[in-house]
């Protein structure tokens, strides 16, 4: 389920920090951040 | 009528936050760009900058010499290589068969646990293997 705040393009803290991890050491699976649901954001960014 | 969240200032480690993953966007594709436009197959940015493999780095000759019946040297270029590939088409075809049914795609939250067990142990068997196969 969709949780916390919106930090970037749909994503919550959690999946940001995943998404630069992957960008940096792992890039081909730098999408999955957006298809785990505890990783995106349900508020929108204010 | 003002909202509670009006007015209440942005915490800095989220915007902080928000502008490495922008700078992490941009520089990845900064990189490619400047490497493609020298007309080189651009080096993963991580082993560029540092100098070090990737949990991944070697994967597609480990998968490469396996198909070719070379096992020993595929677990040379990469241990984790086969785990990782059956997670990545799991990562692919199970948000695809969703999409085939109509539904939203989506992955468990496993997955992503998943994946950094296998980064994880893949990382230091590729630092400290041979680094003739790196």
């Amino acid at each position: 389920m969709p949780q916390g705040e919106e930090v970037f393009l749909g994503l919550n803290k959690q999946g940001v920090i995943l998404f630069i991890v992957l960008v940096l050491v792992c890039l081909p699976l730098c999408w999955i951040p957006w298809l785990v649901d505890g990783m995106k954001a349900s508020k929108p960014m204010q | 009528m003002i909202s509670p969240s009006e007015g209440r200032a942005r915490p800095l480690h989220l915007v902080l936050l928000r502008w490495v993953a922008v700078a992490a966007a941009i520089g990845y594709v900064a990189w490619n760009a400047w490497w493609l436009a020298q007309r080189q197959i651009p080096p993963a940015m991580f082993y560029g900058l540092t100098g070090l493999p990737a949990p991944t780095t070697g994967g597609m000759r480990a998968m490469w010499a396996l198909a070719n019946g070379q096992w020993m040297l595929s677990l040379r270029y990469n241990a984790i290589a086969v785990p990782m590939a059956v997670l990545l088409g799991y990562c692919i075809l199970y948000p695809g068969v969703l999409m085939a049914r109509r539904q939203r795609p989506s992955l468990p939250r496993w997955v992503v646990w998943a994946w950094i067990v296998l980064l994880a142990a893949a990382w230091p068997l590729k630092l400290f293997g041979d680094r003739a196969y790196w």
